[in-house]
């Protein structure tokens, strides 16, 4: 179970550590002293990763003491670059919450490197680039993204959907949705008003049905074409780190100028919402179906248009509470 | 005219807390969400019946509020997505006639996905900026493809 491995293991002695997992569902709270963390330690982290490294053909890690490794379930990154200030800003936005390890696994599943030549900054992933930019924070998005698609890609017991997802009396608020839908605005609306923040793109489902934080940055538009990363602490949110049931299922769809249009639809069809809305192939991954089925069976389930976040807000939380 | 399942071999059915139901057909690589209204339908049509005796299973099990004209369009819903087949033909009650007869019954609901439009879902669920050069095109792997 990829679950208990969410933390490395002299984390676990140095912090209060929490087990999670199917077997005990709950949006229990694990305290993770971000501040605490020793950064100093990636010159040790570095030096195993790359003795560790010798016997592979690529990628070639580099010499360079600014790299920190993190786990995100059953997937570790090694992020490394030269420059001070990409590592301070990757370090800032690069799943914020989750402890930087002193310890690696034999190789990261994933390396990531940014480095310099002249004015250009160059992303790399697994030694293939991915994308140039002149200035670092232009690099934050587009490494988030290709970060979401390479985690999403290697989990193993749990199942993406492409959701928003926040904790609102201990259980889960899920509202799947593709890209553009308004996911992360309504997300960031809800965490305003206290919910705690589990993930503004993919919700992680494990085979009881309860869902996993994925604690990237927030990605909102405010109104721009472009995406611009936002930390949940700048939303004075607290961010989820132990799994939840779900209590609700919002399949919305953002229109403006329409009012709240939204009514309650079956389980099943809430599991066929969530089935055009994960990023695996039903075909090819046993057990997502009846994963999903564990999701909707404790979910009052609602489809429709809505209108302005606020005003979403607003209705999503009515219903909550009718529905209590 | 008699009512029965069509495939029952190659169905997995699964029922939901709310009386919903999802049936897997693994033959034609379909899946299918039944509301509650369809779902009571499917339940009484497991054995080969008729209209009637549907109408009265479904007012026994599910809601005695339903009626001969809803249990008809239950049965059409079912047909529609070959779930069930129907030897000599229904009544032919209009949508009309059926809306007329609702109170506190829903209208029966069946919704299907195939598996190749969850694989298009799928294929377009990424996150990646169009503008992003992926390394692996890994999202469309299978997730244990990795261990």
């Amino acid at each position: 179970m990829d679950t208990g491995n969410y933390f490395p293991v002299s984390f676990r002695f140095r912090v209060l550590f929490v087990s999670f997992g199917p077997e005990n569902c709950g949006a229990q709270k694990l305290f993770r002293p971000r501040s605490t963390f020793n950064t100093n330690a990636s010159t040790t982290l570095h030096d195993k990763v790359k003795s560790q490294a010798t016997n592979r053909a690529s990628p070639v890690f580099m010499s360079s003491n600014s790299s920190f490794t993190v786990r995100v379930y059953n997937c570790s990154i090694l992020i490394e670059t030269p420059s001070s200030e990409v590592y301070s800003l990757l370090d800032r936005h690069i799943l914020p919450s989750l402890p930087r390890l002193e310890t690696v696994a034999a190789r990261p599943d994933i390396y990531v490197r940014v480095i310099q030549t002249d004015d250009q900054l160059h992303l790399s992933i697994q030694g293939s680039p991915v994308k140039s930019t002149s200035t670092a924070k232009d690099l934050i998005v587009p490494l988030i993204k290709v970060l979401d698609d390479e985690i999403i890609a290697r989990l193993d017991t749990l199942r993406a959907i492409h959701s928003g997802a926040v904790v609102w009396a201990e259980r889960a608020i899920l509202l799947p949705g593709s890209t553009h839908s308004g996911k992360s605005s309504l997300v960031a609306e809800l965490v305003r008003r206290g919910a705690t923040y589990f993930s503004d793109e993919f919700a992680l489902i494990d085979p009881d049905g309860c869902v996993h934080p994925y604690p990237r940055p927030l990605l909102l538009r405010n109104g721009l074409p472009r995406q611009v990363p936002v930390l949940p602490e700048k939303l004075n949110a607290s961010v989820g780190n132990a799994a939840a049931p779900v209590g609700w299922i919002f399949a919305l769809r953002y229109e403006p100028d329409c009012s709240w249009q939204v009514v309650p639809v079956p389980q099943s069809e809430a599991v066929l919402t969530l089935l055009k809305n994960t990023p695996h192939f039903l075909a090819e991954s046993p057990g997502m179906l009846e994963s999903f089925q564990k999701v909707a069976s404790g979910a009052k389930c609602y489809a429709g248009r809505r209108p302005d976040v606020v005003q979403a807000a607003d209705e999503i939380l009515r219903s909550i509470q009718d529905s209590a | 005219m008699q009512v029965q399942r069509a495939g029952s071999n190659d169905l997995k059915i699964n029922q939901l807390p709310d009386g919903s139901k999802v049936i897997v057909d693994s033959r034609n690589d379909k899946v299918f969400a039944l509301n509650a209204t369809a779902g009571a339908a499917w339940d009484a049509c497991s054995n080969p019946t008729s209209l009637s005796k549907v109408t009265k299973e479904m007012q026994h099990s599910f809601n005695p509020g339903v009626t001969e004209e809803l249990a008809e369009a239950a049965i059409l819903r079912l047909q529609e997505q070959n779930l069930v087949t129907v030897s000599g033909s229904l009544p032919g009650t209009t949508r009309r006639e059926v809306l007329a007869t609702l109170t506190a019954v829903a209208v029966p609901l069946v919704v299907a996905l195939t598996m190749g439009e969850q694989r298009a879902h799928a294929a377009q669920t990424g996150s990646a900026d169009d503008d992003c050069r992926r390394p692996t095109a890994v999202i469309s792997r299978p997730p244990n493809s990795q261990q």
